[in-house]
């Protein structure tokens, strides 16, 4: 049997680990890279490019390169997250077929699965050369609150680079394990988990091996390209006091001003202040004109102060959630690269009261412990547990749109819950059940993951028939729901794991199409 | 989830009334006297605790208040076999609690050629026998162990039963078997980590008053209702958090009814405060909003038949007027309202046939304004109903007096006088 692979496909950057003698290590790819960018572009040549090749002609080629793909997935088109995107991303968001957001580059449709697909399979590429053997299997992570069906979109996209994935696990958790495997006595964990687009935090308990996931939070919408935004407003903004000319309708000037403040963020975590310089940004009847801008540290803080006190909103949340005062966390590890910012390091520090862990790098910590997860299901000797945890309530709604939650979020899986429910009109013969996912008290505002009908109810009066709801999450966590008639043992029920948008045979050409691409790239 | 879910022998325990018991004596709403009327003594708690007026852990509260008092026995244990098994209501009773006695290991169900060793096998199997026991003793800790020790022992048992830890291995029938086995570890936990969590010094052992911040609970209102001084008496409350928890739905439920009710949807407004009830049925302030709003919706409806026919209410079957004046009436005692809302009881009560009732709303309506004809027709109606004669005659011809349209009266007026004109003519034939 093959090696398991941990993936971290992050937003902007990826990476994949194994396990080689007990120790997790980071893969690199042959250029020594130890992480790759999330993009892929089609050149104006037709090409296909992945990774570090596609961000190099980001620049030249903006609207048809993707990035942040990751925020798309899984979403609806009609969602204030895709449309949010749509003003934000120079390359064109197109409705699909399933209510999903899709993606046009050089002409061509692209699903949010398939783009995922593209990152995981250089990566299955990449882990292959280094190994010099086949690799099949993964386990692959994803931002604590992903609902069903981005996690969905992410299995999909596994399927489609021709990757089996035995698990889907949150990233603050494989943070977690990552750095608890190796550290022995019982310790709770705080993860401040700050990547390129998303937002999660974590609160997990450890003890021997075993991993428990005491409280989530998380905002799947922030991350380290809103400081960049914020950045990158502030420049045009100065350009046009100074020189007239808006840069905002100029995708390539806003491309090489978005990497700019990229770097110069990053800049400003080792110095005081830097100097952002792009020679011939704009031109009018005058001429070029160049554009020069100081940043100082002092700015850029100002700039994102209320984005790093926003996380710590959810922070103060999941600790509530986990039962914990600030002092009770024995240690903070501080995962994706945003972290790094020295303003998002004294927060979380002054908020915990203790400093941030130093000995894991936030970039590669995530695919570790998926590399982790991978071996500790398959392979023998391993004593790692993971007791994993469902990322969002699980309940039906009831009378009146209310929903009635069965299965809390931050539940351990597997785990079987069951309540009795009853009809609202006399002589009802049939209920409904709608299956829903999500906080919110109203059903409606939460999502649909299936619903089905339970018929052949004896004439009663309202309130008197009991029908048994149950909700069963198995540890692969595959979701099922039975209702039962108690008066005539009637049953009906449904699983509810595949709320893909793309069926099974979209999914298999997709992986098709792709496997002719990468044969056509060798030959 | 409570810690009697938690624990298999008290779900199996069937309860019965003592025969002694005099149920009547004692004050019960009419959540606990459906939940007692439930007891049958061959129906094991579990299943009856989920389908009573009451949330399960207000029923489990109420159920230990009894058999503490005296007023329950338990009958007998419905045997673990037949609920795990089939779930029909033919349970085996089990003549004393044997305290679980570990059952011998069926050894045809091991097999060799699985990827478990032979020990690991009988372990499972032992263990399968122990999932009736207390949470404390399925896990395998003292009763008074900390929470840290209840984490230990759950972590331990995870360590060997998570199904996990045998992900791809040739199980067979032991894979269903270790699902169940960690289910029930896990509810074990859960319900032993709620009860330490209500206890403060377990959590923190760093000193300062911790969940001052985090409990609203500390300070209660004066107010001692039935639950609370039940609640009082119990050993092991339901645990603040999930108190809290609830009360803060049932107000959000509250808040939903109100808005509902503002929009004109009344039944949806009604729906939602009985939730709320049910959810925090301590909280006297939903239960007086579902009665207000039940009195608005039976005035609403008494409205309606009333303009519905002119004859007033015929066709309206009796169930419904009384159930109607029932709504209207608690409303009534509840809180002052205008002299319209008695005037309307009134007319339901004479329907009804309870002509006092009928008189005392037509006189409190009276109260509330002198002046309103329709109040005096009332009246007199009510008075009419009794045999009343005279009384009845004076106020409709008050009526008459303050409004001579006053149809009603006029009607009722001509009626008497036939009436009496009859009653004279039979005395004469007499």
């Amino acid at each position: 049997m093959g090696r398991v692979i941990g993936i971290d496909l992050g937003t902007t950057n990826s990476c994949i680990a194994i396990v080689e003698d007990g120790q997790p290590i980071v893969i690199p790819n042959s250029g020594g890279y130890k992480t790759m960018p999330s993009m892929f572009g089609i050149s104006q040549d037709g090409k296909r490019l992945v990774g570090h090749l596609a961000k190099r002609q980001a620049i030249t080629n903006a609207q048809n390169t993707v990035y942040a793909a990751k925020r798309l997935i899984g979403r609806r088109f009609d969602s204030t997250e895709v449309q949010r995107s749509i003003e934000l991303c120079p390359y064109e968001i197109v409705q699909g077929p399933h209510e999903d957001a899709r993606i046009e580059l050089a002409e061509k449709t692209f699903t949010c699965p398939e783009l995922a697909g593209i990152t995981l399979r250089e990566m299955k590429r990449i882990a292959e050369e280094y190994l010099g053997e086949p690799v099949h299997e993964a386990v692959i992570t994803c931002p604590a609150y992903f609902n069903d069906a981005q996690r969905q979109g992410t299995k999909d996209a596994g399927k489609i680079a021709g990757l089996e994935v035995l698990r889907i696990i949150n990233e603050p958790t494989a943070a977690a394990l990552a750095y608890g495997m190796a550290r022995p006595g019982d310790q709770r964990i705080a993860v401040y988990d700050l990547g390129g687009g998303t937002f999660d935090v974590s609160i997990l308990e450890i003890s021997e091996g075993v991993i428990e996931v005491l409280a989530t939070a998380g905002n799947t919408f922030l991350g380290g390209e809103d400081f960049d935004r914020r950045i990158v407003a502030h420049i045009v903004k100065g350009f046009e006091e100074a020189e007239g000319i808006d840069l905002r309708s100029d995708t390539m000037a806003l491309q090489r001003l978005k990497d700019a403040a990229e770097k110069a963020k990053c800049d400003l975590s080792m110095r005081e202040e830097t100097e952002i310089n792009l020679p011939f940004i704009a031109s009018d009847p005058e001429g070029p004109r160049h554009l020069n801008f100081e940043l100082d540290r002092v700015m850029l803080e100002r700039l994102v102060d209320d984005i790093v006190q926003g996380t710590l909103k959810s922070v103060e949340q999941c600790v509530q959630d986990a039962g914990l005062r600030p002092s009770d966390v024995d240690q903070v590890v501080m995962v994706g690269g945003q972290s790094r910012m020295p303003l998002v390091q004294s927060a979380v520090s002054d908020y915990f009261g203790k400093r941030p862990h130093k000995g894991v790098n936030p970039d590669e910590v995530v695919a570790l412990g998926a590399a982790v997860q991978g071996a500790a299901l398959v392979e023998e000797g391993q004593d790692v547990l993971l007791l994993d945890v469902t990322p969002l309530s699980l309940g039906i709604s009831t009378y009146g749109g209310h929903f009635a939650r069965l299965i809390d979020r931050n539940t351990t899986v597997p785990v079987t819950k069951a309540h009795i429910f009853t009809t609202t009109r006399d002589d009802q013969s049939a209920v409904k059940i709608r299956v829903f996912q999500g906080e919110s008290d109203l059903a409606t505002e939460n999502d649909l993951l299936g619903e089905f009908v339970l018929a052949g109810i004896r004439p009663a009066r309202k309130g008197e028939p009991e029908v048994e709801v149950s909700f069963d999450i198995d540890s692969n966590g595959i979701v099922s729901v039975s209702a039962r008639d108690l008066a005539t043992g009637q049953e009906q029920s449904i699983t509810v794991s595949s709320t893909s948008t793309l069926s099974d045979s979209e999914i298999d050409q997709m992986a098709a199409d792709q496997q002719n691409y990468e044969v056509a790239f060798k030959g | 989830m409570s810690r009697y879910a938690g624990s298999a022998k008290w779900g199996r325990q069937m309860l019965r009334l003592v025969s002694e018991a005099k149920a009547e004596s004692l004050r019960l709403t009419a959540e606990e006297g459906f939940l007692l009327s439930r007891l049958d003594g061959h129906t094991p708690w579990r299943l009856v605790r989920d389908i009573g007026g009451m949330e399960p852990e207000e029923a489990d509260l109420c159920v230990e208040g009894w058999l503490a008092s005296g007023l329950l026995e338990v009958a007998g244990y419905a045997s673990e076999m037949a609920e795990s098994q089939s779930r029909s209501p033919s349970w085996r009773f089990e003549a004393v609690d044997s305290k679980a006695v570990p059952r011998t290991v069926d050894e045809s169900l091991i097999d060799s050629t699985l990827d478990l060793s032979q020990e690991a096998q009988r372990r499972i199997l032992e263990f399968e026998c122990r999932l009736s026991l207390p949470p404390h003793e399925l896990l395998e800790t003292s009763p008074k162990a900390n929470a840290r020790e209840v984490k230990k022992a759950y972590f331990k048992l995870s360590r060997e039963f998570h199904p996990d830890r045998y992900f791809r291995k040739k199980v067979d029938h032991f894979g269903p078997r270790l699902d169940r086995i960690f289910k029930k570890i896990l509810e074990a936990h859960e319900a032993l980590a709620s009860i330490a969590e209500g206890d403060p010094g377990l959590r923190s052992p760093s000193g300062e008053a911790p969940g001052a911040d985090s409990s609203p609970a500390i300070v209660e209102p004066l107010r001692s209702s039935k639950l609370e001084q039940l609640r009082r008496r119990m050993p092991l409350p339901i645990p603040d958090s999930i108190r809290g928890e609830r009360r803060q739905k049932a107000v959000a439920l509250a808040r939903a009814a109100e808005r509902s009710a503002r929009l004109g949807d009344h039944q949806e407004a009604i729906t939602s405060l009985r939730v709320a009830i049910r959810f925090d049925p301590s909280e006297i302030k939903h239960r007086r909003a579902l009665v207000d709003l039940e009195a608005g919706q039976a005035l609403a409806q008494a409205k309606e038949w009333m303009a519905d026919s002119p004859s007033a209410f015929s066709g309206v079957p009796p169930e419904a007027l009384g159930s109607v004046l029932a709504q209207l009436e608690k409303g009534l005692v509840q809180s002052q309202r205008d002299g319209s809302d008695y005037f309307y009881g009134a007319w339901l009560a004479l329907k009804v046939g309870d002509w006092e009732k009928s008189q005392r709303f037509a006189e409190l309506a009276l109260e509330k304004d002198p002046s309103e004809a329709r109040y005096h027709t009332a009246l007199g109606r009510a008075h009419k109903a009794k045999g009343e004669i005279g009384l009845a005659r004076r106020f409709f011809q008050q009526a008459l007096k303050l409004n001579p349209n006053e149809g009603q009266a006029k009607k009722s007026l001509a009626g008497l006088k036939a009436r009496g004109i009859h009653a004279a003519q039979e005395v004469c034939n007499g």
